[in-house]
């Protein structure tokens, strides 16, 4: 029984369609992804990536279809299994490090706090540090490791690398790989496709709010014969 | 939600507890003055420099209560916190009444403030010699709560409303705000905006509440159900008959305003709830 869950899709989508006024940010879109993959969520800008993310971590709550997340429509129950770093710095400039793992550790049952002391170590980043005194680049590894600390079912990025210089963007990448729940999922948006590539196992390429392409890597390069870099600046060429 | 709360309280204590400890150190101040002969237009020109500092403090900590009440929702709900607000596991309402909840304790302890910083420039003026009369004073009014138990249970009935009222309000012009996309000057203009809200529907409730039923106080000091028609003047929920009604005295409870209140209270909560729902724009 047990098993027969775990093989369950972590999301469920169909026919979810998001509508800024006239503008149709989501269009009908369906998919499954499996659980305990990293999926890549490839697409220009205004191709809906944000929507999708914002719609999963329960940021917008109104909408047409069904999405559920581990089996659960997005609400409470969810936001205790998704691990969320949005594309903006989220914490409070007033608060010191401590502070934020304290709001981590009173809210989020799956927080490691060891683990997030012993990476804020590693990293060199004071625990007594108020969040507005940090350099960019350290207030960004704060809420990374904040994210990554939790044991989540499923690990949601919005654009972690962007902005970042390039070797930035490897310790990211090292960061994500070394420390995440390997029973859990990850999404994660990025235009940087040749740095993520890396690291996925499926692309989901998205475009005008309807799912272009949802593969595994492997699949991709075998039938296209491209990497999904190349394949991505072929299809938004005009985008 | 208590987890909640202590969040909240600890994202506003700062402020509170630095404003109130200027406004007591400013009155202690002025107490030290007071105590002091005044012989020469320099110790005066202290004195009225002081009081002018102490009447704009005065003032500024209302103000400032109200702009920490505009913050807290703001900073959590509408900007980037947001991110982290709206995908903690709590309920939205959670959140909402945690920080109805918080500053309504600041509230209480702004007037506790207020009264401490009288005390103390009261003791200044009368040099001690009234302190035993004030005290006195005082345990009247605690007799009194409890001599009149109604009339004191009413009264803070209406004060919890009508702070309640004015919280909502706030939140209820930050959720349009936000709802039409304004970031800049947000909190500057739910400051400039709500009192418009507030007094076009407490105008409301007065009008709609002239057929009146509430409490008025008897000859004989105490307190009975009377009916007849008066207008109930807003904020403070105290009914004035009209001429034709004056058999039934003031009114000090209007249950009908008492009520309409609680609607536009229960209203504003779910149309501002919905609006954070619906159409939330963090920036």
């Amino acid at each position: 029984m047990n098993q027969m869950l775990d093989q369950r899709p972590i999301i469920e989508i169909s026919n979810l369609t998001k509508k800024y006024g006239k503008v149709v940010a989501l269009d009908n879109l369906s998919i499954q992804i499996p659980r305990g993959k990293i999926i890549g969520l490839l697409g220009p800008n205004g191709s809906g990536k944000t929507t999708l993310i914002k719609v999963l971590a329960n940021l917008l709550m109104v909408y047409d279809g069904t999405v559920l997340v581990d089996g659960k429509k997005p609400g409470i129950e969810t936001k205790k299994i998704i691990s969320y770093l949005p594309d903006c710095n989220y914490l409070s400039e007033a608060w010191t490090v401590r502070d934020a793992i304290e709001y981590f550790i009173d809210f989020y049952d799956d927080f490691d706090v060891q683990k997030a002391k012993d990476l804020f170590n590693k990293l060199d980043i004071p625990l007594d540090k108020k969040i507005k005194s940090l350099s960019k680049g350290n207030k960004e590894k704060v809420h990374l490791i904040l994210v990554l600390s939790r044991n989540a079912e499923l690990y949601i990025f919005d654009e972690p690398i962007a902005g970042v210089d390039p070797a930035a963007r490897d310790l990211i990448f090292r960061l994500i790989l070394d420390n995440y729940n390997k029973s859990g999922s990850i999404l994660i948006s990025t235009h940087l496709i040749l740095e993520a590539e890396k690291i996925m196992d499926y692309a989901f390429f998205i475009n005008r709010g309807k799912v272009a392409i949802f593969d595994s890597v492997s699949n991709i390069k075998a039938k296209t014969g491209k990497t999904l870099d190349e394949l991505f600046r072929e299809m938004y060429r005009y985008a | 939600m208590l987890r909640i709360l202590k969040h909240d309280f600890k994202s506003t204590y700062k402020e509170f507890l630095a404003m109130f400890a200027g406004l007591i150190g400013l009155s202690i101040l002025m107490g030290i003055v007071l105590l002091i002969d005044v012989k020469n237009i320099f110790s005066v020109m202290i004195m009225v420099t002081l009081f002018v500092f102490y009447y704009f403090a005065f003032v500024a900590i209302g103000i400032m209560w109200i702009i920490c009440v505009i913050q807290s929702f703001n900073k959590k709900f509408f900007t980037k916190e947001g991110y982290l607000t709206f995908t903690t596991p709590i309920s939205i309402d959670s959140l909402i009444l945690s920080k109805l909840i918080v500053n309504f304790i600041w509230f209480l302890l702004t007037v506790v403030a207020y009264i401490i910083s009288f005390l103390i420039l009261f003791f200044a003026a009368t040099r001690g010699q009234l302190f035993r009369e004030m005290f006195d004073f005082i345990i009247q009014i605690v007799q009194s709560c409890f001599n009149y138990p109604v009339v004191f249970i009413t009264s803070i009935v209406k004060v919890i409303i009508y702070v309640v009222s004015l919280m909502l309000t706030l939140f209820f012009t930050l959720s349009i705000l936000n709802s039409g996309k304004v970031r800049k000057g947000r909190v500057l203009l739910t400051l400039l905006i709500y009192g418009s809200i507030l007094s076009v529907s407490s105008l409301i409730i007065s009008i709609i509440s002239i057929p009146t039923v509430g409490l008025a106080i008897t000859e004989n000091s105490h307190c009975a159900i009377t009916a007849g028609f008066g207008w109930t003047m807003p904020y403070m929920g105290i009914t004035i008959p009209f001429e034709n009604s004056y058999s039934m005295g003031v009114v000090y409870f209007n249950f009908v305003y008492v009520f309409l209140q609680i609607g536009y209270i229960v209203g504003l909560y779910f149309l501002s709830r919905k609006l954070v729902v619906s159409k939330l724009e963090l920036e």
